[in-house]
C-alpha cells in the first residue's frame, strides 16, 4: 500500500489545495446561533396546534398548498361524478289504510322518498298496504230498482 | 489567515474527539435540552462538519444548509445516540448520510460554487510550481486549477468522493472513515486507491507538472 501512496503523492499534493478553499470571512462566527435559532423554530412549530402547522407549512413550502387543493379538485371530481352515475330514486307511492282509497303518502314513505341516501328499494310498511279484501262493497243490481 | 479546514496536523487538542468523558457531558445536558450545551457541541464541530459537505458538493450554499440541517437533526435526534461511538462519529454519520441523499436528488443539476482560496494558497511551493512558466499549464491560475480539481471530485461516485475527501483532504484515518462509512477497513482502502486512479486520470496535465 505504501508503493500505492507513492504512487499518488502528486496527486495528494494536488487535493491540498482543497484545505484552502475557505467560507466567507466571518461565516462561523454565528453559524452555531443561526443553528441554535433553527432548533428552537423547529421546536416552536412542533408545539403550535395542528391547524397553524399545517398553516405554516403552506406558508414555508409551496408544494403543500398546490398539493392540498389538486386533491380538494380530485374529490370534488369524484364526488360529481358518483352522483351523476348513480339510479335516481323513484318514490313509491304507499296506499293508506285510513280514510278513502286516494293514493295518499304516509310520513314514513315520504321519508323514504326524500332521502338521496337511501336505495330505491320498496319498503314494505305494516299496516299501510292496500287492503284489497276489506275496501270494497258488494252491490246488488236488480232490474226492479230494490 | 482565516482558517485552514480540517489539515490533521493542525488539529488541537481540545478539538479533537479525545475528551470524551467531557464531550458525553456536554451531549447528556443537550439531550435534557441544554441548547447552551449543544452551541458548545455546534462549535466543536462546525468546520470539520461544513468543509466534508463543502468539498463532497462544491457548492456553499448547500453546504451551508446541509451543515445546519445536519446540527439540527442530531440535536433532535439525540435521545438515539447510546454512545457506541464517539459523538464526533455520530455526527459525521448523519451529515454524510444527509450529504449523500441530497447529491442523489442533485444528480442531474450540479452547479458549483466554490470558495475563495485563502492567501497562503499562492505561497504554497507545489501550486507555485504549478502555475509558473515551466508547467504545461502556465495559462491555468489557482483559480482555473481549483475549478478542474473541484469538476474531476464531483465525477467520482459519491462514496469514492467521500473516501478521497475524508482521508486526502480531512486527513481522518482509515479506521476513523471506515466507522463513518459503516464498511470495512480493506472497502475504505481499495475505494481509496480507485478514486485516486480515476482523479489522476482525470487531472492527468496537472498531475504530471507537481
Amino acid at each position: 500500500m505504501s508503493e500505492n501512496e507513492n504512487d499518488f503523492e502528486a496527486l495528494r499534493r494536488l487535493l491540498v489545495l482543497k484545505r484552502h478553499e475557505i467560507p466567507p470571512p466571518g461565516y462561523f462566527e454565528d453559524f452555531s446561533s443561526r443553528v441554535v435559532g433553527r432548533i428552537r423554530a423547529a421546536e416552536a412549530v412542533r408545539e403550535l396546534p395542528f391547524l397553524l402547522r399545517l398553516l405554516q407549512a403552506f406558508e414555508t413550502k409551496p408544494a403543500y398548498p398546490v398539493a392540498f387543493a389538486s386533491a380538494l379538485c380530485t374529490l370534488l371530481l369524484f364526488g360529481i361524478v358518483s352522483v351523476e352515475q348513480s339510479p335516481v330514486l323513484v318514490t313509491t307511492p304507499v296506499f293508506s289504510s285510513s280514510g278513502d282509497n286516494a293514493f295518499s303518502l304516509t310520513p314514513r314513505a315520504l321519508a323514504i322518498g326524500n332521502s338521496s341516501t337511501n336505495p330505491p328499494v320498496d319498503v314494505p310498511l305494516f299496516g299501510t298496504q292496500p287492503n284489497t279484501a276489506a275496501n270494497y262493497q258488494t252491490v246488488n243490481f236488480s232490474p226492479d230498482g230494490n | 489567515m482565516t482558517m485552514i479546514m480540517a489539515e490533521p496536523a493542525e488539529r488541537n487538542d481540545s478539538d479533537a474527539p479525545s475528551a470524551p468523558a467531557e464531550e458525553m457531558v456536554l451531549v447528556d445536558r443537550a439531550r435534557g435540552g441544554d441548547l447552551k450545551a449543544y452551541d458548545e457541541l455546534v462549535r466543536r464541530y462546525q468546520e470539520r462538519i461544513y468543509a466534508t459537505i463543502y468539498h463532497m458538493t462544491s457548492n456553499h450554499e448547500d453546504a451551508n444548509d446541509l451543515a445546519q440541517e445536519s446540527f439540527v437533526k442530531a440535536y433532535q435526534a439525540l435521545k438515539s445516540f447510546k454512545g457506541g461511538s464517539s459523538f464526533y462519529t455520530w455526527l459525521y454519520r448523519i451529515a454524510v448520510n444527509k450529504t449523500i441523499n441530497f447529491l442523489k436528488q442533485r444528480k442531474n443539476r450540479q452547479h458549483m460554487s466554490l470558495n475563495d482560496l485563502d492567501f497562503n494558497a499562492e505561497h504554497n511551493p507545489d501550486f507555485v510550481a504549478l502555475i509558473s512558466d515551466k508547467t504545461p499549464r502556465r495559462d491555468a491560475g489557482l483559480s482555473e486549477l481549483q475549478e478542474k480539481l473541484n469538476a474531476a471530485l464531483l465525477k467520482l461516485s459519491e462514496s469514492h468522493r467521500l473516501a478521497v475527501v475524508l482521508h486526502d483532504v480531512q486527513g481522518l484515518s482509515h479506521e476513523e472513515i471506515a466507522k463513518i462509512m459503516h464498511c470495512n477497513i480493506g472497502t475504505v482502502r481499495s475505494r481509496l486507491f480507485y478514486a485516486r486512479q480515476q482523479l489522476q486520470a482525470l487531472l492527468a496535465d496537472y498531475v504530471k507538472a507537481t
